[in-house]
């Protein structure tokens, strides 16, 4: 079973997404913020990381950028989730792998379908790879 | 113009005296040039008889000359004999220098004197001067006896002087009679001759006296008649040559006036611009700069004028940007946007455009550069503020459109078949929905706020009525259920002037907050003070509320607390700025007060009718 950590300042988009993906047979943690979000990945890795972008303290910029330092042989992808559409917010991931732009409002189907496809080009990799 | 007036005439009168003076000076001059010639044909005539004189006694032997004791000397007889009045003396000295012969005339002392060391001085003759001052030329001649010189001859002339003798008194008289004679006649000639200079002159006084140049007309010789055509013609190009110059000179005076006052004009107008403006020449020096280059470039003004920018920029970017247009004027259509640290040390935001100045002769011709500066950090600043801004409005409508959008999506799925489910959904759809419109409503208020469309319709408020109506729905709110509500309103209350329905609107945001950021079993009351001038509203929560590193930023827009039992309440950070905006708009304060895990107060506080007038005037 994948495990999902979804991280977003809004309860209710948590409870909404994590009653849906759990529905899809994942198994899903949350955060409400950055930090809890890094204490988890810390803890347990997660098998993909899905964030909102604007949260306080640690953004989901901050987030990821944190993320690719400490972890630079990751290998889970990560979801970010934004209602900034513009090229230039979005310039800083240049330097981050498997890392995915969601616009809002998010598509439970097309995330499903987005996770099924990267875990399984990650597996292929991997199975490559060894 | 040149001034002729002080030309006088310096006074014909003057040429008698002149006259006479020369009359004198001639008859001066011919008295010493004859005295002169007299004196130098006498002494010439002197040496020609002392040297004959010489050599005929120097041929005589020595004993014939000198006579024995008691007889006449052939000396004595010779000196006799002698006519001429300058004959002075005549001796005999021998070798031991002793005179042994002598005839002298009365007064006349003979003067000693060396023997001749060589034989040059044998035959010679010299100058002495007397014990009286008398100038004496004197004769030398050997005296032989027996074929050997056995004595010296001394003949001795007084030299004439310049003196006039009593004899020449009667010519000199003459002479001086007739230079006298002739001098009027002399003077009567000239100034016969000079009478039409004279009436020239008064004319040309005349003219110089009435400032008017006209023909001299006057009865004259024939070469000065000619001379004074000749004269006036030059007089009449000159004073054509004058009123030319003149009539020059005032389209120059008019022109300079007129270039003047464009330039000053121009430069007023580029005075008054809000940007910085440099106008550099063709070597790069700066000969125009307005004043507000000290304000954008934070240089003195007086520094800039007629230097080099490298002599007062300190801004290696800013010099570089100058420096490259005053280099290549052609380049200069060019502009950019810099951003420098000037002067006081604050970062600013400079728009720069150059534009090359071409001769206004010749359109190839570039002769400066101009370089507009103007200050870009405050519409930056609001650009950006500006672009946050969209940025927030739409982050905060699309999370609550993503949660309507996912409770839509988790209906469709399995909703259908799960009550629970399409309860849970609906509710939650319910809410955003409620968050939409509210942070719409709120968007709404603030733009006209912003924008001025919002005008403040101040009417009689009774203040009892309005917080007890305001209250009552707030109380009555879906989230409400749990919470105790206490409303503390004095019967007599005063009525105040205000908008009711924008301070509806503040009074709503706060007991909105208050009621969202309450905890089950919490209490949100409101009273009402008034103090002398003021009227205050106070709304009491006993919730979460707002911890201390926060509370300087709550009245931000868009700012929402990080606190996470705070985060779980839904909200878009717009309903606390709003309600300030509102407030002061009333010239009212709005401030707050706030324990975390306590609660909070916040405080509205308007001026009664009195105080607001003070206020507003």
């Amino acid at each position: 079973m994948k495990r999902i950590l979804l991280v977003d300042d809004e309860p209710m988009v948590l409870r909404v997404m994590r009653r849906a993906l759990e529905r899809e047979g994942y198994q899903v943690d949350v955060a409400i913020n950055g930090e809890e979000a890094l204490a988890k990945i810390s803890t347990s890795c997660p098998d993909v990381l899905v964030t909102d972008i604007e949260m306080p303290r640690i953004s989901g910029k901050e987030l990821c950028l944190q993320i690719q330092e400490t972890m630079p042989d990751r290998k889970f992808p990560i979801f970010v989730s934004t209602s900034l559409t513009a090229l230039e917010h979005r310039e800083w991931s240049g330097k981050i792998s498997n890392l995915v732009f969601l616009e809002k409002p998010i598509s439970i189907r097309k995330l499903r379908s987005a996770i099924a496809e990267l875990v399984e080009a990650n597996l292929l990799a991997e199975s490559y790879g060894s | 113009m040149f001034d002729f007036k002080h030309l006088r005439s310096s006074g014909s009168d003057r040429l008698g005296l002149v006259m006479i003076l020369a009359s004198l000076f001639a008859i001066a001059l011919i008295v010493v040039t004859l005295l002169w010639h007299q004196k130098e044909s006498q002494e010439k005539q002197i040496r020609a008889q002392g040297v004959s004189l010489a050599q005929m006694l120097s041929g005589l032997p020595y004993a014939q000359l000198v006579a024995p004791l008691g007889q006449q000397s052939l000396l004595g007889t010779i000196f006799q004999s002698q006519k001429d009045q300058n004959f002075a003396y005549a001796t005999i000295v021998n070798k031991e220098n002793q005179p042994v012969s002598v005839a002298a005339a009365p007064g006349i002392t003979v003067p000693s004197m060396d023997w001749p060391a060589t034989s040059a001085g044998w035959l010679s003759d010299r100058t002495v001067t007397t014990a009286k001052g008398e100038n004496i030329i004197e004769f030398l001649a050997p005296v032989y006896a027996d074929g050997a010189i056995a004595a010296y001859l001394r003949l001795g002339y007084i030299l004439p002087g310049m003196g006039i003798s009593f004899e020449q008194v009667p010519f000199f008289a003459t002479l001086a009679l007739i230079i006298f004679l002739l001098t009027p006649l002399f003077y009567l000639l000239v100034r016969n001759e000079i009478r039409p200079l004279r009436q020239a002159n008064a004319q040309i006084s005349t003219a110089i006296e009435s400032e008017q140049f006209r023909q001299i007309e006057l009865g004259a010789t024939e070469e000065l008649s000619d001379f004074l055509g000749r004269f006036t013609a030059f007089v009449d190009f000159a004073k054509q040559r004058i009123d030319s110059l003149e009539h020059e000179q005032e389209k120059l005076v008019t022109s300079k006036n007129l270039i003047t006052y464009s330039k000053s004009r121009i430069e007023n107008v580029l005075e008054a611009i809000p940007e910085a403006v440099l106008i550099l020449d063709q070597s790069g020096n700066v000969c125009f700069a307005n004043r507000r280059i000290g304000t954008i470039l934070g240089v003195p003004h007086a520094d800039v004028i007629g230097s080099e920018p490298s002599e007062w920029c300190d801004n290696a970017e800013l010099l570089e940007v100058i420096s490259r247009y005053s280099v290549e004027p052609e380049a200069s259509y060019l502009s950019e946007t810099a951003r420098l640290q000037v002067g006081d040390k604050k970062q600013r935001q400079l728009s720069i455009k150059a534009y090359p100045l071409f001769s206004p002769t010749d359109s190839t011709s570039i002769y400066g550069s101009l370089i507009v500066f103007r200050d870009i950090t405050r519409e930056s600043a609001i650009q950006r503020q500006q672009g946050e801004f969209v940025a927030h409005v739409a982050h905060e409508l699309k999370t609550p459109l993503n949660t309507l959008s996912l409770c839509t999506e988790a209906l469709f799925d399995e909703g259908a078949d799960d009550p629970e489910s399409r309860v849970e959904a609906a509710n939650i759809m319910h809410d955003e929905v409620e968050r939409l419109a509210g942070l719409i409503d709120n968007l709404l208020s603030i733009t006209k706020i912003e924008t001025g469309q919002i005008s403040v319709e101040r009417q009689r408020l009774r203040l009892h009525d309005f917080l007890e109506d305001a209250f009552g729905v707030a109380s009555r709110s879906d989230k409400a259920h749990d919470l105790t509500f206490e409303l503390d309103l004095p019967a007599d209350v005063t009525s105040i002037m205000a908008d009711k329905d924008l301070l509806r609107i503040a009074i709503n945001n706060l007991l909105t907050n208050a009621v969202k950021y309450s905890c089950p079993g919490g209490v949100v009351s409101m009273t009402c003070e008034e103090t002398e001038q003021t009227v205050r509203i106070l709304v009491r929560d006993t919730g979460i509320g707002i911890d201390p590193d926060e509370q300087g930023r709550i009245f931000d827009r868009f700012y929402r607390s990080e606190n996470a039992e705070a985060r779980q309440r839904s909200g878009h950070g717009l309903g606390l700025s709003l309600a300030r905006d509102i407030v002061q708009l009333h010239h009212g304060t709005l401030t707050f007060t706030s324990t975390p895990n306590e609660g909070s107060e916040f405080v509205i506080e308007i001026w009664k009718e009195a105080g607001l007038l003070k206020q507003v005037i």
